[in-house]
């Protein structure tokens, strides 16, 4: 798969490949079922391709579609590289390259999985969140800019994402995938996980309210026991709340409508008894 | 509050424009920003004519959701309904925040169990997409992945949110004073909770290592004590993540050549 094959040269236009992109934005999950997820997505974003080599050979037009109906499934904006890849694999082949439709799937289940990492751990985990606290803080006292503000700003974020992602994975082709597969991307993603850590963290401190209402009453003092435990460490429930449900879906294999169940169960005693 | 047919009807229409697997008319990526409660709130609130009220709800409700994660398609939550039906009830009820919060989860899971059954009916199209290519019928499949599963989302989504609507505007408010304030108060504490789900989710989604731990409690501190902003944590975790770049890779050359030089 040498890219000095000069059978591998490059000629959709600008035009061709915003129209790939365009399709893969607008129906990356136009059927969205659990059997093949964005396979009809995929499918339909390669049509491009599909239309400008294949007009006039029906058999290959059918095998190129049916190539692509099989499971895909990965995080939208970032994975649009795979979608450039395989475009620039794609055109190769239509143009006499030795592609085998075994490499072509290859790739895409070989980069699924590390891009739905890497990009859920930014477009998931930091992204949307930074955005809507901002336009949460923007919505104070009942303001829509704030809501304007968070559709405008995740638009233009996931449209230059796609966008650039997708031309890059199509004008390096497969030298793209030693670079997604490689060691200095394992580190990469590690490092978004930091990233996105940190953020998760502070959202834990500013969004999950449950306060302590107990207080011991003596002759004396009031003792105010949300007092002493902010004394001790700000925001120590809502920490201590977030760890039992990290611990019990990630070791207990909870599901999350049973972890809403456990939260019910403490919010119902603890507000029965006045605790909190 | 009362509500027209026609204010209910819109809102049935927006439930469905904001669905994650509706590709019409501007696209999955960017229907998924009107699936934001925050959102919800600003557009439910202008079809009701009160969008300072719906704003507010909307906020409240979408702290809760700030962490809502679809791991491999499979949703905690549904964010259209929790976006536009419950908000809308809330406001027909003249709930307060942290009440809507409680209404919006339940309605939320609700939700995630219908759009599950949803999800199995898909499987119809893709059976009826592999038949379409086979005949080399490229018109039908078209139509099969782009113009029919928007139809069912539209049946389901539009059919529920108008009814639950509707009716809402009838019986919510009489429903909600019935209940007595020991539940309403237990139904705001759960609102304050409930945000640790989905950030949960997010933990177990972001921690590959339980030693990366560190760094959540980096972002803690960042606002516990050091009173930053989200912005401000953004850019101190952007740091970090830099650094641990830094320190921690190294080249495979280099590796190698430390080790020869130590077997030397």
């Amino acid at each position: 798969m040498s890219s000095e094959n000069g059978s591998t040269e490059k000629s959709l236009t600008k035009p061709e490949l915003r129209k790939i992109w365009w399709y893969w934005f607008k129906y990356c999950l136009c059927v969205f079922g659990y059997e093949r997820l964005q396979a009809p997505g995929f499918t339909l974003a390669m049509t491009p391709v599909f239309d400008k080599y294949y007009s006039n050979n029906e058999d290959e037009m059918q095998a190129a579609l049916q190539r692509h109906t099989v499971f895909f499934n990965t995080n939208i904006p970032f994975g649009a590289v795979i979608v450039g890849i395989v475009a620039s694999l794609e055109e190769a082949r239509a143009k006499g390259a030795d592609v085998s439709d075994e490499f072509i799937n290859n790739i895409k289940v070989g980069l699924m999985g590390p891009l739905a990492g890497i990009g859920d751990a930014i477009t998931q985990a930091t992204v949307p969140p930074i955005l809507l606290s901002i336009g949460i803080g923007l919505a104070a006292g009942g303001n829509p800019l704030g809501a304007v503000f968070f559709v405008l700003a995740y638009t233009v974020f996931n449209v230059v994402v796609s966008y650039t992602v997708l031309m890059q994975g199509y004008h390096m082709g497969t030298n793209a995938v030693s670079f997604f597969l490689g060691e200095k991307m394992a580190k990469i993603q590690e490092a978004m996980s930091v990233l996105g850590l940190t953020v998760v963290g502070a959202i834990t401190a500013s969004y999950i309210k449950c306060t302590l209402k107990l207080e011991y009453v003596s002759e004396f003092s009031t003792v105010n026991f949300q007092g002493v435990l902010d004394g001790i460490f700000p925001k120590m429930i809502p920490i201590a709340l977030t760890l039992l449900g990290f611990y019990l879906l990630k070791f207990k294999k909870f599901t999350a409508v049973k972890l809403i169940g456990i939260y019910i169960v403490i919010a119902v005693v603890g507000g029965l008894f006045g605790i909190i | 509050m009362e509500i027209t047919l026609f204010q209910a009807f819109l809102i049935g229409v927006f439930c469905w424009l904001a669905s994650l697997e509706n590709c019409q008319p501007f696209g999955i990526l960017f229907s998924s920003t009107l699936a934001k409660p925050l959102v919800g709130g600003a557009i439910v609130g202008l079809i009701l004519g009160d969008v300072k009220t719906g704003v507010i709800i909307g906020a409240a409700v979408q702290a809760m959701y700030l962490g809502n994660v679809l791991i491999g398609g499979v949703a905690t939550a549904d964010m259209t309904f929790v976006a536009y039906p419950s908000i809308a009830l809330a406001m027909l009820a003249g709930a307060d925040a942290e009440v809507a919060i409680t209404l919006a989860a339940t309605i939320g899971v609700l939700g995630a169990a219908l759009f599950t059954a949803y999800e199995v009916l898909c499987s119809v199209f893709y059976q009826a997409g592999d038949k379409a290519i086979a005949d080399r019928n490229y018109k039908r499949m078209w139509l099969i992945y782009t113009v029919f599963p928007p139809i069912l989302s539209f049946a389901i989504r539009f059919t529920i949110t108008f009814v639950i609507v509707l009716l809402g505007s009838n019986y919510a408010s009489g429903l909600l004073a019935a209940i007595p304030d020991m539940v309403l108060r237990i139904m705001g504490v759960l609102g304050g909770i409930l945000p640790a789900v989905g950030i949960s989710i997010l933990l177990t989604y972001s921690m590959k290592d339980f030693k990366f731990i560190v760094f959540f409690f980096i972002g803690i501190l960042c606002v516990t004590f050091m009173g930053f902003n989200m912005v401000a944590t953004a850019v101190a975790g952007s740091c970090l993540a830099v650094m641990y770049y830094m320190f921690t890779y190294h080249k495979g050359q280099e590796i190698q050549d430390d080790g020869e030089e130590e077997l030397l």
